[in-house]
């Protein structure tokens, strides 16, 4: 074996050394409070590993994984996202302490599947990481096995999971070889069927478009958001939704587009179905979870508008979006875990008055909200902007248009968030809960984060065109 | 050089973080903060209006950095005559409304700094050359305004801040995809409003018919133009008195403003395309306008729908296309955006004796507020067109500017004109005169400081009315350069 290659996964090595670490921990009475650390630790060590240097060119384990742009800078967003979810666990109230360590073990194993994910280079590969990834998070998603609608959560996203990879799987194995680029070079050759072209397409897109929850294979999101505990529903928003995009870019959007001409519209109707129904779902929510949850489903289908529109300007407004959307989705859900903390609830009335009893919380989740909505100067508003300017480059009128409206709608209901915060009287006198350092620390960066690249984006997009071309 | 214009926009923002900061129980030094930036803001104004040279048709105080090369987006400010009176209308009335904040006596910390926000956003519309920065700060208004409305407002407050937030953001996404496609049409490719001018003759019609819309649709939100209207009556009567008077004095200027600025040079041949369906428009504004004006019982939402009327003017001026019409329809912007101000605060006077706008409520006022009626008279007729005031000579120049061009048009606007002699007159006739309404026997008279903040305000209105030329000059030569780079086509 290449040593190179070892050299290559130690992120991922270091990750699973720790995952064993913590799991070890639990069962020690003394340190079972340090599981939250030791995998902060293992998180901080993996990002430090991160090669620095890569090459499209460059593959390891016979093809199985390549060091390229995308890998690199995926890897990086991805241990920032299981950092933050790790520190607003740390934060999370309701979670049983004597099961702590098998839940930062779980997060660890999540994050490993979805750093090899995003570096696979083969159909086995993304498929075996797709899997992973999956059944870890059916176990977290039921993490709080004394919560109805935990179990609940665990188990509708198991079957609605299981049958997605399953039909993925299927089209897996339709060309008779897993290897992407020889795959490529059938296409380009001619020498495919078109009906099992059109076959793969569906089936393998239907898996991947599961992960992104973009619709017609988004019906699990509100469910197992409402379910899930508050901090693994963050990292669900995010973490696979940027497996799942990276995915599509690699499979569809880079090889596919040349040769399959019904990509384009086909992408293009789907990022419109997604932003307009996650929108219009979320217009009626009463529970902030579900709320967000049909809001990333939306904003799902902004992401995908880039990807749709399939040149390198739309590819690089993609990446930026899932850079920005991360920071703003778990500034938003670190805010709610802390407000749900003091109120005892999700549901958007009891969150009235909020701005009284707990202003700086309120105003993190309105930045965050408003930052989702797309408004100036706020980072979101620059994200939704170059993925606009892609869409207004390649002469996609529609799209720009449909994402331009949804953006209207999309205010009304974070607006009444936002009202209800602000402008409500307080309900029930909320027990303020003293907060975690830590998830202040979170909010606080975040925070800051979506006021600074709102205003000086370009420090993020040299970092991404450095990594693209 | 002193970085004049980038004082005039970062200087309130600079003060609403500085208040944000102070602790709540601060209140005096609060409010004591918001005047010492407003009054600044002003006081630059004024120093820039004396620096600045009306003759001149290039852009003066120019500062212009790069912000985001990637797009090629540049930090790019300056005036000329069609932002300079605007300017200082904005910082006037930032100051005035400042004083009218007095009022405010709940959440003063977030009043202020949502109000000094909202300054730096207007003041940016003003001067932005860059179509990417005019954008930011054109949104920049909206989230102030939206919780101004919403938190100080009256009793359907949360209807009419959201109301106003969804109308304006709608318009203005849409013009957002206009800027992208202006920017990607123009080669090379670039957000500098000067540099678009200049490749604007290359848009071809079809373009300029879809883009002139999209830009269009923005600006008729905000100005407002029939029958995208119907935000403003909501959003003015539910507003604190202080904010009406910014809604109505800078916010609807943003709209004309982005009509002159942007729609007019950008897109001339779809202008001249839409000339005729505009000068309808601006007919249905003036007569739709004041008559609904007329049918009002509440004092405000009366004075807001002839707001409408007036807006309309401004479009009948531009939609006439000769430099008369255009000097008109920028003379009525500046005096609509005085007089209406003084109008807006009167009614909060009132309001705050009687608790209620309801004009049936009150009669023969005028013996017990002697100072009040003089005032609500002088902007009443003002309002009304009342030669040697200066309601007269935007809505005189307008009319004469459109005549040529649009004669029955012109003939049917007048109309609207004499119904707003009507319905105001009326109104003076149910609040000042007849017998003393017996639940108005308490009411005082003006204060000082309710005097001091209209005292400005009426002498503007005054001079301008009688020599109209110390407006005139500002914006002459700026619009001559307008119409020239027309004739030239």
């Amino acid at each position: 074996m290449n040593p190179l290659s070892l050299q290559f996964i130690l992120p991922e090595l270091i990750l699973v050394g720790f995952a064993f670490v913590v799991l070890m921990a639990g069962v020690c009475e003394r340190f079972k409070n340090w599981a939250g650390g030791l995998s902060l630790a293992g998180v901080i060590f993996s990002a430090c590993s991160l090669p620095t240097s890569w090459n499209a060119g460059t593959v390891f384990f016979s093809g199985m994984l390549v060091n390229d742009g995308l890998s690199m800078v995926l890897r990086q967003i991805l241990l920032l996202i299981a950092g933050i979810v790790i520190l607003l666990s740390m934060g999370y109230k309701d979670l049983p302490s004597e099961d702590s360590a098998e839940y930062y073990f779980f997060l660890l194993v999540v994050t490993v599947s979805m750093l090899l994910a995003v570096a696979s280079n083969n159909l086995l590969m993304i498929y075996i990481t797709l899997e992973s990834i999956s059944i870890v998070s059916y176990v977290m998603a039921g993490f709080l096995k004394r919560d109805v609608f935990s179990s609940e959560a665990g188990i509708k996203y198991f079957l609605f999971g299981a049958l997605s990879t399953g039909i993925t799987l299927y089209g897996v194995s339709l060309f008779g070889t897993l290897d992407l680029a020889s795959i490529v070079r059938m296409l380009a050759a001619g020498s495919v069927n078109e009906m099992a072209l059109y076959a793969y397409v569906i089936l393998v897109f239907a898996g991947f478009a599961f992960k992104c929850s973009l619709a017609p294979f988004h019906m699990w999101t509100p469910d197992v958001y409402e379910g899930a505990p508050t901090p693994v529903a963050a990292l669900f928003s995010v973490g696979p939704k940027a497996v799942g995009f990276a995915f599509i870019l690699r499979v569809f959007v880079e090889n596919f587009q040349p040769v399959f001409t019904y990509w384009t519209p086909l992408a293009a109707a789907i990022a419109i179905l997604t932003m307009t129904m996650g929108n219009i779902f979320a217009l009626k929510q009463d529970n902030i979870k579900r709320l967000l949850a049909y809001s990333t489903i939306a904003q799902a289908g902004y992401i995908f508008v880039g990807l749709a529109v399939g040149t390198p300007s739309g590819i690089q407004a993609t990446l930026f979006y899932i850079v920005i959307y991360s920071l703003m989705n778990l500034s938003a859900f670190g805010a709610v875990i802390v407000i749900a903390n003091s109120v005892r609830s999700t549901k958007i009335k009891d969150f009235s008055g909020m701005y009284k009893q707990d202003p700086r919380t309120a105003i993190i989740l309105t930045a965050a909200l408003l930052s989702l909505a797309g408004i100036p100067p706020l980072a979101g508003f620059m994200a939704k902007f170059f993925i606009l300017a892609s869409a207004v480059e390649a002469k996609s009128f529609v799209l720009a248009i449909t994402v331009v409206l949804n953006s209207v709608v999309a205010l009304y209901y974070y607006a009444k968030v936002i009202k209800t915060m602000f402008l409500d009287e307080p309900g029930q006198q909320a027990q303020l809960v003293p907060q975690s350092i830590c998830t202040q620390l979170i909010l606080i960066i975040t925070l800051i984060a979506n006021l600074f690249i709102g205003i000086w984006p370009h420090l993020v997009i040299h970092g991404l065109e450095n990594f693209l071309h | 050089m002193f970085p004049i214009l980038s004082s005039l926009v970062f200087l309130p923002l600079l003060g609403a973080v500085g208040v944000l900061l102070l602790s709540k129980e601060n209140k005096q030094l609060i409010r004591l903060i918001a005047l010492a930036v407003t009054g600044l803001v002003l006081g630059l104004s004024i120093v820039l209006l004396t620096k600045f040279d009306p003759l001149q048709t290039q852009m003066q105080f120019v500062e212009n950095v790069s912000w985001i090369p990637h797009f090629n987006i540049c930090y790019f400010v300056g005036v000329d005559g069609l932002s300079i009176g605007l300017v200082f209308l904005t910082a006037l009335l930032g100051f005035i409304a400042c004083i009218a904040s007095k009022g405010i006596n709940t959440n003063e910390k977030e009043y202020y700094s949502f109000y000094l926000l909202l300054m730096t956003g207007m003041m940016g519309t003003f001067i932005a050359l860059d179509l990417f920065l005019f954008y930011i700060f054109w949104e920049l208004v909206l989230i102030p305004m939206y919780f101004l409305i919403g938190l100080w407002g009256g009793p359907r407050r949360e209807y009419a801040a959201i109301k106003f937030f969804l109308y304006t953001l709608a318009g203005s996404v849409i013009m957002l995809i206009g800027i992208l496609a202006v920017y990607f049409n123009t080669f090379p490719h670039t957000f500098n409003i000067l540099e678009i001018q200049k490749a604007a003759t290359l848009f071809d019609f079809r373009f300029q018919i879809t883009f002139f819309l999209a830009f269009f649709l923005a600006f008729a939100i905000k100005v407002p133009v029939f029958p995208f209207h119907t935000w403003l009556p909501d959003a003015h009567v539910e507003a604190p008195t202080p904010i009406s008077v910014l809604l109505a004095g800078v916010l609807l200027k943003m709209g004309g403003y982005g009509l002159f600025r942007i729609c007019l040079p950008f897109f001339k041949e779809a202008v001249v395309y839409f000339a005729l369906p505009l000068a309808v428009l601006a007919v249905i504004n003036i007569v739709y306008g004041a008559s609904v004006a007329m049918a009002q019982t509440d004092f405000k939402k009366m004075v807001a729908y002839s707001s409408v009327s007036h807006m309309g003017f401004v479009l009948l001026g531009l939609a006439s296309l000769n430099p008369t019409g255009f000097n008109g329809a920028y003379m009525e912007m500046f005096n609509h955006g005085i007089i209406t101000s003084g109008l807006f605060l009167l009614v909060g006077v009132i309001y705050d004796r009687a608790h209620t706008r309801d004009l049936n409520k009150f009669g023969g006022l005028g013996v017990q507020m002697p100072i009040y009626a003089f005032f609500l008279t002088m902007c009443s007729l003002a309002s009304l067109g009342l030669p040697g005031l200066s309601g007269f000579v935007g809505e005189f120049l307008s009319l004469i500017g459109a005549f040529p061009v649009y004669k029955i048009l012109t003939a049917i606007s007048t109309i609207g004109l004499v119904i707003t002699v009507g319905f105001f007159l009326y109104s003076l006739q149910r609040v000042l005169l007849g017998g003393l309404n017996p639940t108005c026997s308490k009411y005082s008279d003006m204060n000082v400081r309710e005097i001091l903040t209209l005292v400005p305000l009426m002498a503007i209105t005054f001079i301008v009315g009688v020599y109209p030329t110390v407006v005139l000059r500002f914006q002459e030569a700026a619009i001559q350069g307008l119409f020239n780079s027309w004739g030239a086509h």
